[in-house]
């Protein structure tokens, strides 16, 4: 399945959303869910990667260090 | 079987179409067979999207379609993108309706829909979870199929069997005859879907 949702835009529009809102709590928490599952996929966290996904998760920590559910 | 309507009876959304009477969709589905059910609903469902414009940026509509035309000038409805995560959020629970929704080619409408609704912070969510559990797939099998572009064959199949037990009404027939109407309908449809995948006779 990832390898569709990797060809029609899945992981980009992820870290998208993981840019506009990045002071939204509630959807950084869904879109880092889904990053998550998208991550098990070798392919797919390859992808992210390459997208700077590593950059946004570590603005995220520190911006939100006291959301433990974030965090972890 | 297991027949479920959604019905409407508020006034028409446009100014020059005066009909107020009830109106909504019907489907009639075998409810043991959750990928007829997702066969039958998530066609019109992905139409219904792409009909607002959610369309991937190398698959634009043709420009002679009927139902792109009559919306091009009109905005999509408020909460309509909402519902349309909300129902596809009900298949993407089901493995096997993943299957049908990779097929259709849902992820690139999805991609498209966040992107275009961005402004809807509980449509954005909601979307991220639909996506969210599209990854998560857990039949390996299934997995594979969806892999290896079995989803076309598997749909040519599913839509033999459609045919001879589902009846639905289509959304593009709603569109000749009224634009609000299908607005309207479509919604009322969507929820209905959600709420119907949702119960225990689904489970």
């Amino acid at each position: 399945m990832t390898e569709f949702l990797i060809a029609e835009d899945g992981c980009e529009v992820v870290v998208e959303v993981l840019t506009a809102f990045d002071t939204n709590v509630p959807i950084l928490r869904v879109a880092y869910e889904a990053l998550c599952n998208l991550g098990n996929d070798s392919d797919a966290a390859g992808k992210l990667v390459a997208l700077g996904v590593v950059k946004n998760a570590s603005t995220a920590i520190q911006n939100f260090d006291y959301e433990k559910d974030l965090v972890k | 079987m297991v027949y479920f309507r959604a019905h409407m009876s508020f006034q028409a959304l446009d100014d020059d179409d005066d009909e107020e009477e009830p109106f909504g969709d019907e489907a009639a589905i075998e409810h043991t067979k959750t990928d007829t059910i997702a066969a039958a609903v998530v066609q019109p469902l992905l139409q219904a999207l792409e009909t607002f414009g959610c369309t991937s940026k190398d698959q634009q509509p043709p420009q002679d379609d009927s139902s792109v035309a009559i919306f091009k000038d009109r905005e999509p409805p408020q909460g309509f993108f909402l519902r349309c995560m909300r129902c596809l959020g009900s298949f993407s629970l089901v493995d096997g309706c993943i299957l049908v929704l990779a097929g259709q080619r849902a992820c690139a409408l999805l991609a498209a829909g966040l992107r275009q609704w961005r402004g809807a912070p509980e449509a954005v969510a909601c979307g991220l979870e639909v996506l969210s559990n599209l990854a998560a797939i857990e039949d390996d099998e299934l997995d594979e199929q969806v892999g290896t572009c079995a989803a076309v064959v598997y749909l040519q199949n599913l839509s033999e069997i459609q045919v001879g037990k589902t009846r639905l009404c289509g959304c593009h027939a709603e569109v000749k005859r009224s634009k609000a109407r299908y607005v309207a309908n479509s919604s009322c449809f969507l929820d209905a879907t959600h709420v119907f995948f949702n119960s225990r006779l689904f489970r």
